[in-house]
Order: structure tokens, then C-alpha cells, then sequence
């Protein structure tokens, strides 16, 4: 069949035969024949496998004689020898293989090796002749991702010239054999097109790996319980022996909720809210970010990264600390207790601690190095035992030693140390719920034994364990933020009412100048509020998005979005927190949120559901 | 701050005892009992805080001072032969080495950071030494016994089982004795520490982290020594 070409084939969804004919001197096509078969193997010729050596970062020359690339300059302490650089016939190769091998040892050493010569050196073949329609014809280039030599002349008469531009209009050769069977051929289509030589149209970047490689070699280890680090507390254990159910938070397990026999999340939950306020509860809040700030300039390093101020604060005081980025949007929040003159304890959001170590770290060493103060994690030193409700006290009471609980010496928002159980201690006075409350903070390896005595010494009084879900519901009934809920990365200290918080004397801060932005200081920006159905049993959907008037026209006029939206058992009704344009001045207002089903009427109030006047923190 | 004593023993997360956890006949992995750890910074560079004299000028000038000694953290502030030193170890080491006097280790992790270990009998006695030996440089010193989870990895195979999922280079030529850093194994932060001419490794992680780490060693131990071991 010399002298002849393929122009065609035979079959559906399988081959049942070639079309050929044969080729004249004038490059016409001439009667056609069929030949029946139902494979077919195809060659265009030979060409080096450059791809590891290209991957080692060598460089490619283009050799005329063979019409291929070869490798050129090594980068890497790499040789290629026999075909892998041009040299097909066997003979040739296996001598060049020793003689690389030979020179790698730094041996002068050859050999040769006789055999049958291999039929190498025709030119290779881009593209079968053919007389039909070029428009119409499939000649397939790329065979992984179906590519023809027709998609390619596309990419060119498109305007697509450079071979990475031909490439990724087409996907040529961005399959897993990396244009192994293909590369060429589409390079001298291009150069064909082009009239270019085809050393002038270049080469792309063959990708790893070289072969397919399996999942398994890559996955490694990773897989099953060492998927992923799944971080734990002291109290996981304990939690799982109670019963709790579990949800991830970052990279840690968080106790979710402690159903009793039969109940489902909000009848556990309900059950849990109601048993903090009324009774005491305990909670495990060993996740949050723990940051130990040491040295003379403390005070002023604080003062420069959170809004608030701290120089005044005195040792064995509370604050609770917001922290902006430059543009001026909140970044993360916690309580801060002076510990000394030159010591602050500082607490994070769980999800935020890495990322405000660093923060800190930064701006630390870049921008101030002349500040005298370091910075040191501590968020896995201390385990934190919650413990909220009117009995909290009472319960921790026999327990802790060498300090005055008293309301008098011990307020709200105060930190003192001592031992507890005879275990050291940081005994916050604080509060995420609103009730009487303290964290209890001690060293990790004693937080179980502490738990554990305390939950003893809190069965007398109905101590209920609780989890993160019902955390969530206590903080919302008295409108208390968390970060990445209220907070989106766009929302101000103002948006949420945080405003004066800022000193107006205050020096600069992070953040401090973007507040004074043209769109940080406009009217109209979305404001925190809360939000009551006019149905108190309908809970809305967070993210729900808000609107005033439900007559309007679609697309419809959005106001802002539902942030935080619970069952409150404690308030008989449910309760959401919202983000709504100019929110403080619709007080009282009707405003509509969407719904599955359409869209429900709510008024807007206080972001405060429960004890407005805050007096139950101060018990 | 002195810490009382306490009656509750310390519950370890990978367990009470330093036991021997996986053992084949090239590596083993054993998780390190209580001990204690501090984390020190330190600027070596600066100048005696009593040194400086504290008039209406003098607070910018303090701070331009201490801006200028920052930019050169090697640099003594006083005479060389007061480098400090803890129980005979150099606090100005190179970075990423590491010194061991009797149970005491103290390893340079960065050029104002330290990580220092002993044993929890003595963990009040080592903070006084610490705080003796940095006397006049201003410095940070926090308690981190249970931050941190030691883990021995000892034996013929025992830089392969690490290189599993560490990529250092382990060999003697680069990880010599002596030589401490912080490095990743798998998807957990650590710090490598290799004190002695043994082929024996301290692997220093977080708490929570600690059960990936054991479990990811012990998968590398099971890799390394094939199901021979078992």
C-alpha cells in the first residue's frame, strides 16, 4: 500500500473499515478503496519522550535530521541517553546508554554493542493526504482529548498563533499523556499554517506526571483517621461518654449539643438554654485562640492593633477587645485580661487564632520592631471551663482557693488567679451568655479532673452540660456578636453598634484611618438589629435576604440579610439578628424576609431579645 | 510567678506513662512523659533597661536606640563574655541548634525565640534559671508544659520514618547532632529536635495535634518496617 492514503473510515461506534487511495506525484487522490477491519493502529514516526527531561527544567533544541526536539542543556544533574534524545536504532541506543552511564561515573569506558539495524529515519507524518473537504474532515490529533487537525487550524485562523494559545484553545496535549502521541503533529500544523518553521513555534510545558500515577501514591498516609488532624480538647471524652453529638470547627471537634434519651436537636437544645438561665450550665470552651503578650511595651502594642484602649486598664481587669484590619472591617474579637503591668492575656475566636497570631507577628516585626513586647501561644496551655447561670457561684465555691468570689471583690468582667481543686488557675469573671458566668482556665492536662469536680460539685444544683449550639441561641438572646456570623469581612465597629468603643482620643490603630473612608462614614450602610416575626413561632432562615416592600417589582430592592436566626426558648418566641441598611433608624418598623415560600412580615427592634437592661450578669 | 503545687496528676494526652508504641526492629515510637516546657523570647542585642535614663527626651530617643539595636540581633548590648547562658548552655547558639545539660535541652528555634525543656520536678527551679540568666534583657517567658507533646522516635530507621512525612533532609551531613527546627510531619506543625549522635529524634507538637502526629508515626513505622514487623 505504498504510496497510498487514508481518507476515511467505515462504521458506527465502531470501525468496520479504512477508505484509502492512493496518492499521485501532483498530490491528488485517486480511486478509493475499502479495507475491511476493526482496529486500527496508527504512526506518524518517532519522537523523543523530552517530558522528564523537560520537567527538570532543561532546555529543547530542535533537530532538522530527525524533526524532533531533543534534550539540550541539562539543568539538572540528569543525562538522557539512547531514544529519549534521538537515537532510535538499537545498536545506537544501547551504546549510548552505556557511554552515559560510563560518563555519569566519570569513566571514558565505552562499548559496542552489534545489531540488526531497526528501520528508523523515515520522516515522520503529520497529517494523511486527502482530497476531501479540509472543513469537514475529523483527522484526530490529540486521541485524549479529541482534538483534530480542523480545531487546530481553527485556533490559528483565529488568531491563536503562540503554541500555548493553540494550546489552551484546543486543549491539545493538556491530557495525561502531556501531547506524548500528539505535540508534534500539532506543532507542524501550526508551522504549516504559519509558514514558520516549526522550531519557531516552540514548545509548552509538559506537566507531571510523567505517567499516571495513582491515587494511592499520592494520598500516602492521608486517609481514614489521618486524613486530616482532627483536633480534640481534654473534655472531648468526657463529652462523648455524656452522649453529645459533634461539629467541626476549623480543624477542632466541638461538643454540638447533649440530647438526652429520645430528644432531637431543639428539644435538647430548648432543654439547655433554659437550664442555664434558670439553673447553671457548663461548657467546654477550650477551642478559643490564646495569646500570652509579654513585656514593657504591651499596653502599647494593644493599643495599636485592637480599638480599644488599654493602657488604663488595671491588672486583674477585663475588656472585651476589637480587632480591624487595615481596611478598616472587623478581623476577630475577645476578652483580654491584664494580667500585670506587662502581661496581657488575650483571647481569639477559635477559627481566628492562627490568623491573629500572625497578624500580630507582622505587624510586630515589620512595622514596630523598637516595640519592646513578644508574643506567645497559648491557646493549647489553657483549658477553658465554662460555667454560666445564676448557680455558677455556688458551684465553684468549696472548690477554689485563695480567692474572694464575692461580688464585691470578684465583678463582672475581672480575672484573679488562685487554685481550683488545687490546680492553678486563671479564674475569669466573664460572660458569653449574660448570665452570671465564669472560664475557668486551667492547664490542659488538669482540665478533665477540674471538669469532672466541678460537674460533681454542680449536680446538687441541676448542672446541665451544654454545647456549642446552645451557645450560640444564649448569646444571640442578648445580641452579642460573633465574628464570621455578624461579621463578613465588609462590617464596621459602627455597623454593629460598636462605635464607641473608640476613645475620641484615641492614638492610631490598625484600621483607624479606613474608618474615615467616604463609604465607611455614608449613610445607609447596613446596621445590626434584631428582627420579630409577627409569627413567633416561625424561625427565619439565616441568610435570608430582607426587603420593605414585597410589591415591588423583580429584581427586587435587597436591604440586607438575616445573620443569626434561633428557636429562644427562653423568650417563648423566635429570635434573629439581621445586617440592614440604615438599620438603627428603622426601629419599630415592618420590614420582610424571605422565606421558602415567599416572604414574611417581621418588625425591627434591639439586637437584645432577653434581660434588656443586662442586670442578670451582674448577680 | 512560682506555681503552687498541685494534687491532680497530669492526664497526657497519648497516654500516663511513657510506653513503647509501635516496635519493630529498626525504629521505635514512644510517647515522652510529663515534662515541663517553656517558650522564651529574648532580644539578645538590647541594651540593660537600667542603663537607660528615663527624662522628657529621653522616651524617644529609648525607643530610637532600641530601634537601632533591633536591626543588629546578634550584637551583645553588653560586654561578649556576658552572653547568657542557661545551665551552661549559650543562649546566642546558632538558630536551629540545640543544647542539652543533663534533662535540661534549650533549642534556638528563631532569633528571638527558644524552646526549653526539663523535668517536671524541676519546672520551678528552671523558670528562676531562666529568668536569672536573662537578667537585665527584656524577655518572655511562658509556660507551654501542656501545649506541648513530646514524641521519641529512636532507632536505625528513624529518619525514614519522619522523612514519611517530613521533607528535611535527615542525613548526617544536614541534620547533624545538635540540631533543632520547627518542620512540618504530614499536616501538623512540629519541632524536630536531634540532640545526640544516636539516631534519635524529639518530636514536639501541640496537644491536639498530638494523636495525629503518634498515629502518623506509627503508620510510618508500619511503612518503614513492612508487615514483616507484624
Amino acid at each position: 500500500m505504498t504510496g497510498h492514503t487514508v481518507v476515511g473510515s467505515k462504521g458506527r461506534k465502531r470501525v468496520t473499515g479504512l477508505i484509502v487511495a492512493p496518492v499521485g506525484s501532483d498530490g491528488r487522490c485517486g480511486g478509493r478503496r475499502i479495507l475491511p477491519c476493526d482496529c486500527v493502529g496508527m504512526s506518524g514516526g518517532w519522537t523523543p519522550a523530552v517530558h522528564l527531561f523537560s520537567q527538570s527544567r532543561g532546555k529543547l533544541r530542535y533537530d532538522d535530521a530527525i524533526d524532533a526536539f531533543v534534550p539540550n542543556i541539562s539543568a539538572q544533574a540528569e543525562r538522557s541517553a539512547g531514544a529519549a534524545r534521538g537515537a532510535y536504532d538499537l545498536a545506537a541506543c544501547v551504546n549510548d546508554g552505556f557511554a552515559a552511564g560510563a560518563a555519569a561515573a566519570g569513566s571514558d569506558e565505552r562499548q559496542e554493542v552489534r545489531a540488526t539495524p531497526t528501520l528508523t529515519g523515515f520522516q515522520p507524518v503529520r497529517i494523511m493526504p486527502t482530497d476531501a473537504n479540509p472543513t469537514k474532515v475529523r483527522a484526530f490529533v490529540d486521541y485524549q482529548n479529541d482534538v483534530t487537525a480542523k480545531d487546530i487550524k481553527l485556533a490559528v485562523r483565529e488568531g491563536f498563533q503562540s503554541i500555548e494559545h493553540v494550546k489552551r484553545y484546543t486543549t491539545t496535549g493538556m491530557a495525561t499523556d502531556q501531547g506524548k502521541t500528539s505535540n508534534m503533529n500539532a506543532l507542524g500544523i501550526v508551522a504549516g499554517q504559519l509558514d514558520k518553521a516549526l522550531p519557531a513555534v516552540g514548545t509548552t510545558t509538559f506537566r507531571p506526571p510523567y505517567t499516571p500515577v495513582t491515587f494511592g501514591a499520592l494520598v500516602g498516609p492521608a486517609r481514614h483517621a489521618l486524613f486530616d488532624p482532627i483536633r480534640t480538647t481534654p473534655i472531648h471524652e468526657w463529652a462523648q461518654a455524656h452522649g453529645a453529638l459533634f461539629e467541626n470547627v476549623a480543624l477542632w471537634r466541638r461538643a454540638w449539643y447533649f440530647p438526652k434519651a429520645g430528644e432531637d436537636l431543639h428539644e435538647a437544645v430548648a432543654r439547655e438554654c433554659k437550664a442555664v438561665r434558670e439553673g447553671v450550665g457548663i461548657f467546654d470552651a477550650s477551642t478559643l485562640g490564646k495569646i500570652e503578650i509579654v513585656g514593657r511595651d504591651a499596653a502599647e502594642f494593644m493599643n495599636r492593633l485592637y480599638i480599644n484602649p488599654w493602657t488604663k486598664l488595671a491588672p486583674g481587669r477585663c475588656r472585651y477587645g476589637l480587632m480591624l484590619k487595615e481596611d478598616g472591617y472587623i478581623l476577630d474579637d475577645g476578652v483580654v485580661a491584664r494580667v500585670s503591668d506587662e502581661c496581657f492575656h488575650v483571647t481569639t475566636t477559635t477559627g481566628g487564632a492562627a490568623r491573629v497570631l500572625a497578624h500580630m507577628e507582622d505587624y510586630l516585626q515589620t512595622e514596630w520592631p523598637e516595640l519592646e513586647v513578644f508574643l506567645t501561644s497559648t491557646t493549647e496551655q489553657w483549658a477553658v471551663i465554662a460555667l454560666q447561670g445564676p448557680k455558677a457561684r455556688a458551684v465553684i465555691a468549696p472548690l477554689v482557693d485563695g480567692i474572694d468570689l464575692s461580688p464585691e471583690a470578684f465583678p463582672h468582667m475581672a480575672m484573679r488567679t488562685g487554685t481550683i481543686c488545687g490546680v492553678p488557675t486563671r479564674l475569669f469573671r466573664v460572660s458569653f451568655t449574660g448570665e452570671l458566668g465564669f472560664e475557668i482556665n486551667v492547664p490542659a492536662d488538669h482540665a478533665r479532673a477540674v471538669w469532672e469536680a466541678v460537674f460533681e460539685a454542680g449536680r446538687a444544683h441541676g448542672i446541665t452540660p451544654y454545647g456549642t449550639e446552645t451557645m450560640h441561641v444564649l448569646r444571640a438572646e442578648k445580641g452579642y456578636i460573633i465574628v464570621g456570623q455578624e461579621t463578613d469581612g465588609t462590617v464596621t465597629p459602627d455597623d454593629v453598634g460598636m462605635a464607641g468603643m473608640i476613645p475620641k482620643a484615641k492614638g492610631d490603630f490598625v484600621g483607624k484611618r479606613s474608618l474615615a473612608r467616604p463609604d465607611v462614614v455614608a449613610s445607609g450602610r447596613k446596621q445590626l438589629v434584631g428582627l420579630m416575626t409577627d409569627d413567633p413561632g416561625l424561625v427565619l432562615d439565616e441568610g435570608a435576604q430582607i426587603v420593605a416592600d414585597t410589591a415591588q417589582p423583580i429584581p427586587m430592592r435587597m436591604l440586607g440579610h438575616v445573620t443569626s436566626s434561633y428557636w429562644s426558648a427562653n423568650c417563648g418566641r423566635s429570635i434573629a439578628l439581621a445586617l440592614v441598611e440604615g438599620g438603627r433608624e428603622r426601629m419599630n418598623g415592618h420590614l420582610h424576609v424571605t422565606t421558602p415560600d415567599g416572604f414574611t412580615r417581621v418588625t425591627v427592634c434591639e439586637p437584645v431579645f432577653f434581660d434588656v437592661q443586662g442586670e442578670r450578669i451582674n448577680a | 510567678m512560682l506555681e503552687t503545687r498541685y494534687r491532680a496528676a497530669r492526664a497526657l494526652p497519648l497516654g500516663p506513662l511513657p510506653r513503647p508504641a509501635s516496635t519493630g526492629s529498626g525504629v521505635s515510637v514512644r510517647p515522652a512523659g510529663a515534662e515541663a516546657r517553656f517558650s522564651l523570647r529574648a532580644r539578645l542585642g538590647t541594651r540593660a533597661l537600667s542603663d537607660e535614663v528615663d527624662t522628657g527626651s529621653s522616651k524617644e530617643s529609648a525607643a530610637q536606640q532600641r530601634l537601632r539595636d533591633a536591626s543588629r540581633p546578634n550584637v551583645v548590648g553588653r560586654s561578649s563574655s556576658a552572653v547568657p547562658k542557661l545551665a551552661g548552655l549559650a543562649l546566642d547558639a546558632p538558630i536551629n541548634t540545640v543544647g542539652t545539660a543533663g534533662e535540661v535541652w534549650l533549642a534556638r528555634l528563631g532569633p528571638d525565640e527558644w524552646l526549653v525543656g526539663g523535668s517536671e520536678a524541676d519546672a520551678d527551679l528552671l523558670q528562676g534559671r531562666i529568668h536569672e540568666a536573662l537578667a537585665g534583657l527584656p524577655h518572655s517567658l511562658v509556660d507551654v508544659s501542656h501545649r506541648n507533646v513530646g514524641i521519641d522516635v529512636a532507632g536505625a530507621q528513624a529518619a525514614a520514618v519522619l522523612n514519611a512525612g517530613c521533607p528535611l533532609d535527615l542525613s548526617e551531613a544536614a541534620f547533624p547532632p545538635g540540631r533543632a527546627t520547627r518542620t512540618l510531619l504530614g499536616k501538623a506543625e512540629i519541632v524536630l529536635i536531634r540532640a545526640t549522635d544516636a539516631p534519635l529524634y524529639r518530636v514536639e507538637c501541640w496537644r491536639s495535634f498530638s494523636t495525629y502526629v503518634h498515629g502518623f508515626l506509627n503508620e510510618a513505622v508500619f511503612g518503614v518496617e513492612g508487615s514483616a514487623a507484624h
